[in-house]
């Protein structure tokens, strides 16, 4: 069964279209890049996987089911923005995320944090960008979910820092789980795509394996990407 | 699930409301000894001191209404309808769940405060004429109460009137949210959406409270003579507390609606 499956899934936003009858189905154990220019559905697409949006028509499925609070067990979401609260500190996020989620495993956030130099009385509020956007890379990476929903992770970040949630992502999710990682940095994240999926104004354009791609087209995803949404 | 979000709001909460409460304590220990002192002969400094002390217990016995109102406010735009709510609306658990613990967790602390102000105006004004008086006044009140034959339909206005407190209280908090859920599902202008649903309820409201009234009286023409108000107490609190649940259903219900299809987050 797929872990995540999208049928005739439309969403408007009053008269503007955002995604329009897109269909697409993620095996579990797949690392899928969500691929498009800003503005062409990529957000709307995660938000309506996790319940924060209702489709206008068509359904999106987690594990066979409606977003609901079962496939919310399900999936580690990770959005765009801090969504963490900020007078609390990271060992007191660690117990929160420990009491709400039950895969999610608190020596692997601690030893991250260790790792980072990040101390874990420290508040979210005393910290830079950065560093909160590591922290709450390492709690939605520390959860043994089936499966993972990063919103731009990469994006805003130096080149040091995008190495390490890049490192951070393959070493710690479970093979079996699928991760779907929404970017338009391409080139940053190629090495890792088992798949990818190219969204444009809202409908899907390509939905193809790294490799496939690569054989079939002869260029890179990241040179395929330059040459379909080429301005 | 329920329990979980219940001591999380109230870690959220309690780290706001707990210093408010200990702040109205300590002013009201300080207004106790003005009170004592404004009546003796003292340099203009000292004397303006202690008014001041008295004015602030004042305000502070108003200001803890405000305070734990603005805390509820703030705590479910944030928590819910601005950037935590990508982490609260994700957890798994059901809209109804962070709704209730919510509404229970302002509850608590909305009676906290009132027994907070209660016990502010007993320290400040302890061995003062009046409160003796009035202590006296409720031991007779008790005594009255035991001497009374119908001890039971005594007991039973009291915890009908503790109940209609309990859901005016959960009704107050939904018509806040409702409003907040209605604001901030459009794109822009969030805040005075909010305020104009608030304003359009409260119309709204004023009618339906007006025929509500109206019912009352229909069914029972002296309803506000006191004696026939007591004869009819359970008939009337049935109505009452009728339209105050039907308020609270209709609030839940916007509320509920609002979040799960027109949650509208940055």
């Amino acid at each position: 069964m797929p872990i995540l499956e999208a049928k005739s899934l439309t969403k408007r936003y009053g008269s503007n279209p955002a995604l329009t009858n897109v269909s697409f189905a993620i095996e579990p154990g797949r690392i899928v890049g969500l691929l498009g220019p800003n503005g062409s559905g990529k957000t709307t697409l995660i938000k309506l996987a996790n319940g924060l949006l209702q489709p206008t028509s068509g359904e999106i499925l987690i594990d066979g089911e409606k977003p609901g609070a079962r496939s919310k067990s399900l999936v580690s979401y990770l959005p765009e923005r801090i969504n963490v609260p900020l007078w609390m500190s990271a060992e007191e996020l660690i117990k929160f995320y420990s009491d709400f989620y039950a895969d999610f495993e608190p020596n692997r956030a601690q030893d991250m944090l260790h790792n980072l130099g990040i101390g874990e009385k420290m508040r979210i509020k005393e910290m830079s960008k950065g560093t909160r956007e590591k922290v709450q890379l390492i709690l939605a990476m520390s959860r043994r979910a089936k499966l993972y929903m990063l919103d731009e992770p990469i994006g805003g970040v130096d080149p040091a820092t995008r190495d390490y949630i890049l490192a951070t992502i393959i070493n710690n999710y479970d093979p079996s789980a699928s991760v779907v990682i929404s970017t338009h940095l391409i080139a940053d994240v190629e090495n890792i795509l088992d798949d990818a999926l190219f969204i444009s104004r809202g409908e899907i354009v390509l939905y193809d394996s790294v490799d496939h791609i690569r054989e079939s087209r002869g260029m890179s995803v990241d040179g395929l990407f330059r040459e379909v949404f080429r301005c | 699930m329920l329990g979980k979000l219940i001591k999380h709001e109230f870690r959220a909460t309690g780290r706001l409301i707990l210093p408010m409460y200990a702040v109205v304590l300590l002013v009201s220990l300080f207004a106790h000894f003005a009170f004592r002192m404004l009546d003796r002969n003292m340099p203009i400094f000292i004397g303006l001191a202690l008014y001041l002390i008295v004015a602030a217990f004042f305000i502070g016995l108003i200001g803890a209404f405000v305070y734990t109102f603005v805390v509820m406010i703030v705590r479910f735009k944030r928590n819910v309808l601005s950037d935590e709510g990508y982490l609260t609306m994700t957890l798994p658990a059901s809209i109804h769940s962070i709704l209730w613990a919510k509404i229970i967790v302002s509850l608590v602390w909305s009676a906290g405060t009132v027994l907070v102000v209660v016990l502010s105006a007993v320290i400040a004004a302890f061995e003062v004429g009046w409160v003796v008086e009035a202590l006296k006044d409720l031991g007779y009140l008790f005594e009255l109460f035991f001497s009374y034959d119908n001890k039971a339909s005594v007991l039973g206005w009291m915890l009908s009137i503790a109940l209609y407190a309990v859901v005016s209280g959960i009704v107050g908090c939904l018509n806040v949210y409702s409003c907040m859920s209605i604001g901030y599902g459009f794109a822009r202008n969030k805040v005075l959406w909010s305020i104009v649903a608030y304003f359009v309820i409260g119309i709204i409201l004023g009618w339906m409270n007006g025929g509500g009234l109206q019912v009352l009286i229909t069914l029972n023409e002296n309803v506000f003579t006191s004696e026939t108000f007591n004869e009819n107490f359970y008939q009337n609190f049935t109505l009452l507390f009728g339209f105050q649940f039907l308020q609270g259903i209709i609030f839940y219900v916007l509320t509920w609606w609002n979040l799960r299809y027109r949650l509208n987050l940055e």
